[in-house]
């Protein structure tokens, strides 16, 4: 399967991202793999993927860690990962 | 009626030991009921006891939920519901219900437990002021920046 580009929504959550890298490299690791490839496989994400319901319908969340999450979604026909939030976890 | 559901072999304690081989497989399938003394001991497979387990525990919530709802009540056993608008909560009803019709159909109760993450996840990403900010803001796609 090819794997998926990801994009995110600015510069911000770029430099989120990467701060990330540096204190959680391990899961971020694991993170954008998962997302590269398996982004909606809830077995391949050992429980940290959910799928939003109602009327945040088509959003997709990967606990990073506890304190960490990932909200995204996915274009199937682009093969692309449009990560729109990186954000604690409440 | 629950008695009728639960057919067990009885066995007593000198007879389990003569032949282990046929009570346990025996278990396999079926509870087997060993009697010791003034006690009554089962031997049951775990995988069914499991599923007894989450048969219980999801019912006991789904009915303090459904009370929750009659009497027009917040939810003590699903808190987060509360973060939810009325129109989620009727989808959130809808879908639970079905859900929780089909675990007692089917005697499994996963598709239960990942509803009620993928629900919990979504009510607190509703309660989440920088989250629905973020998921809100309208960006054109040509926008986004490629992770090298």
């Amino acid at each position: 399967m090819a794997k998926y580009q990801i994009k995110l929504k600015n510069t911000a959550l770029l430099d989120r991202w990467r701060s990330l890298e540096e204190s959680i490299p391990s899961q971020m690791q694991r993170c954008k793999i998962f997302l590269e490839e398996n982004h909606h496989n809830r077995l391949r994400s050992g429980g940290k993927l959910k799928k939003l319901k109602g009327r945040l319908q088509g959003i997709l969340q990967y606990d990073l860690t506890d304190n960490h999450r990932v909200h995204y979604r996915v274009d199937t026909v682009a093969k692309i990962v449009y990560i729109e939030y990186i954000g604690a976890h409440p | 009626m629950a008695s009728l559901a639960f057919h067990d072999k009885i066995v007593n304690a000198s007879d389990l030991r003569k032949n282990q081989k046929y009570w346990l497989e025996k278990a396999a399938s079926q509870p087997v009921t060993v009697t010791y003394g003034i006690n009554n001991l089962a031997i049951l497979n775990r995988d069914q006891l499991r599923k007894l387990y989450q048969q219980s525990y999801y019912m006991e919530k789904a009915i303090q939920f459904y009370t929750s709802v009659v009497r027009q009540e917040k939810s003590d056993v699903f808190p987060w519901l509360d973060y939810l608008d009325a129109g989620d909560m009727s989808r959130f009803i809808t879908e639970f219900t079905d859900a929780v019709l089909k675990a007692i159909s089917i005697d499994d109760w996963s598709d239960v437990e990942t509803l009620l993450e993928d629900w919990k996840a979504t009510a607190e990403t509703f309660h989440d002021r920088a989250a629905m900010r973020a998921l809100k803001a309208k960006s054109r796609k040509a926008d986004y920046i490629a992770l090298e």
